[in-house]
């Protein structure tokens, strides 16, 4: 049984923080608890909270070493039960019902700290956040002065490359793809994650630095460059920030002769329909989270909202928006 | 009916819990009875039903009425897509995580209950020709059944196996 029992080393215990919810981490593995800890940084927390959800990860020699596995999980659910399997790899196994996420992970899939962080770490941030009261959004998230603007929008529309673009001008970059939202005792708060930034082959176009790198199959099976944005091109990084303001980004011609973007307001219901798209509805067990997920995105869309249509160099677009999304964060 | 459609790729890190399944409708249904408990058995596999209620019944298993609820969805993979060798289908980890247990069969079945219940969840992943898949069907089902304290193993766990040696 994979408590305690399988462990024959000593048990580190240590407190991890998601989107203000304290965690707590057993592991028998030190390496596993330091990204454990870099990753799910405990910042603003203290020993005496009561975790909200108990992880429990060991780790071990892969099962069959003759068998080359890719890292990429396979997840299944049922009710509040979800299991992400990495085949030879291990297992991660979530009760979403008791916040419970227990696993057994090889020695192979930690010794690449990047890789454990986007295919182990991000992945249970991601499953358990709707059992902490945290939605997560697709959209990317800028930072200034701790006030920060959401970047929504659907896969290959450019949340990447804009994010990184405005980070090149002085934005703090949180996330460029996944935001956790939750409710704080100060108002709406936004997390990003500590993973590698996602671009896709043709941004060496715009970004030339690339060109130095090789792009390699992402998660979800398409071939990408994957960075480290803050040491990569030197952009300041925010963990987390008050949402000012959400820009929704569709790809498209903008309006008028050699007009890279098209900016127009967004309202709430038309914001929220983008937001929900993205949103996966709540298993059987902890259904009346659906709830809370909706009140969330309504809180959400009541913040100032614009629908951006653009196309071409994000660099170029970038500049056209700073001066509104400025004015969002200052105002 | 609703035939289960194996996508066994998720697309994205966590935008993938559209491809959990969780709202596979389960039509067919039988009473099992085990050595100490009576179970419904919900199941979108009619190659389950078929087989396993009529194991059951030749058994003289069927039961009255279940006490205890076992939705159990079934995968069925190509070989071309499958991880999975036949011969490997007997090694599993258990699983105890807070007050739940699980079962994880090296093909990537699972199944989880939380005691003193019996009402557990799970999915079995088969592959190969209907033989194939109807032995790995009753070795998953050997395997919950040793898990909720039924039945005996004909091997033990791998993780169980770590803590002798």
């Amino acid at each position: 049984m994979i408590d305690g029992h399988c462990s024959t080393g000593r048990m580190h215990s240590i407190l991890l923080g998601m989107a203000g919810h304290p965690l707590q981490l057993r592991t028998d593995s030190a390496t596993l608890a330091e990204i454990g800890g870099e990753f799910f940084p405990a910042t603003g927390l203290h020993a005496a909270q009561h975790p909200r959800a108990d992880l429990t990860l060991f780790v071990r020699e892969r099962r069959d070493i003759s068998r080359a596995e890719c890292c990429f999980p396979v997840f299944r659910g049922r009710n509040e039960y979800v299991h992400a399997d990495y085949g030879s790899d291990g297992s991660v196994w979530f009760d979403l019902k008791a916040r419970a996420v227990s696993g057994i992970l090889s020695e192979d899939l930690l010794s690449d700290a990047g890789v454990f962080r986007r295919t182990v770490l991000a992945v249970i941030a991601g499953v358990l956040a709707p059992a902490l009261d945290v939605v997560g959004l697709h959209a990317g998230c800028v930072a200034r002065d701790g006030k920060a603007v959401l970047l929504a929008a659907a896969s290959g529309v450019g949340k990447s490359t804009l994010t990184l673009a405005l980070a090149l001008r002085g934005w703090s970059l949180l996330s460029d793809d996944w935001t956790f939202v939750a409710e704080s005792p100060t108002g709406l708060r936004a997390w990003g994650m500590l993973t590698a930034l996602k671009l896709l082959p043709d941004a060496v176009r715009y970004f030339p630095g690339l060109s130095a790198l090789s792009p390699a199959t992402a998660l979800n099976g398409e071939m990408s460059f994957e960075i480290d944005p803050w040491s990569f091109f030197r952009v300041g990084r925010s963990v987390d920030a008050s949402p000012a303001s959400i820009v929704l980004l569709e790809r498209g011609p903008a309006a008028g002769s050699g007009a890279r973007s098209q900016v127009s307001r967004s309202d709430p219901e038309e914001m929220q329909t983008a937001l929900f798209k993205e949103i996966e509805g709540q298993p059987a067990g902890i259904s009346h989270r659906d709830d809370f997920q909706s009140e969330l995105i309504q809180s959400i869309c009541e913040l100032p909202g614009f629908k951006v249509r653009m196309n071409g160099d994000p660099s170029a677009i970038a500049a056209d928006l700073d001066p509104m999304l400025m004015e969002q964060v200052c105002g | 009916m609703v035939e289960s459609q194996a996508v066994t790729r998720a697309p994205a890190a966590f935008a993938a819990t559209d491809l959990l399944h969780r709202r596979i409708q389960l039509p067919y249904r039988f009473q099992l009875g085990l050595e100490r408990s009576n179970v419904l058995v919900k199941t979108d596999s009619p190659l389950m039903w078929r087989v396993l209620r009529s194991s059951a019944e030749s058994s003289g298993l069927i039961a009255e009425s279940g006490v205890a609820v076992w939705e159990i969805a079934v995968e069925v993979q190509n070989e071309a897509t499958s991880s999975l060798s036949v011969e490997m289908t007997d090694s599993f980890d258990a699983y105890s995580f807070g007050p739940s247990r699980s079962l994880r069969m090296s093909s990537g079945s699972w199944f989880a209950y939380t005691p003193p219940s019996l009402n557990g969840v799970g999915f079995a992943i088969v592959s190969g020709d209907e033989c194939c898949q109807v032995r790995q069907l009753l070795a998953f089902f050997e395997r919950i059944k040793f898990s909720i304290g039924e039945g005996e193993p004909e091997s033990k766990s791998l993780v169980e196996r770590e803590v002798l040696a």
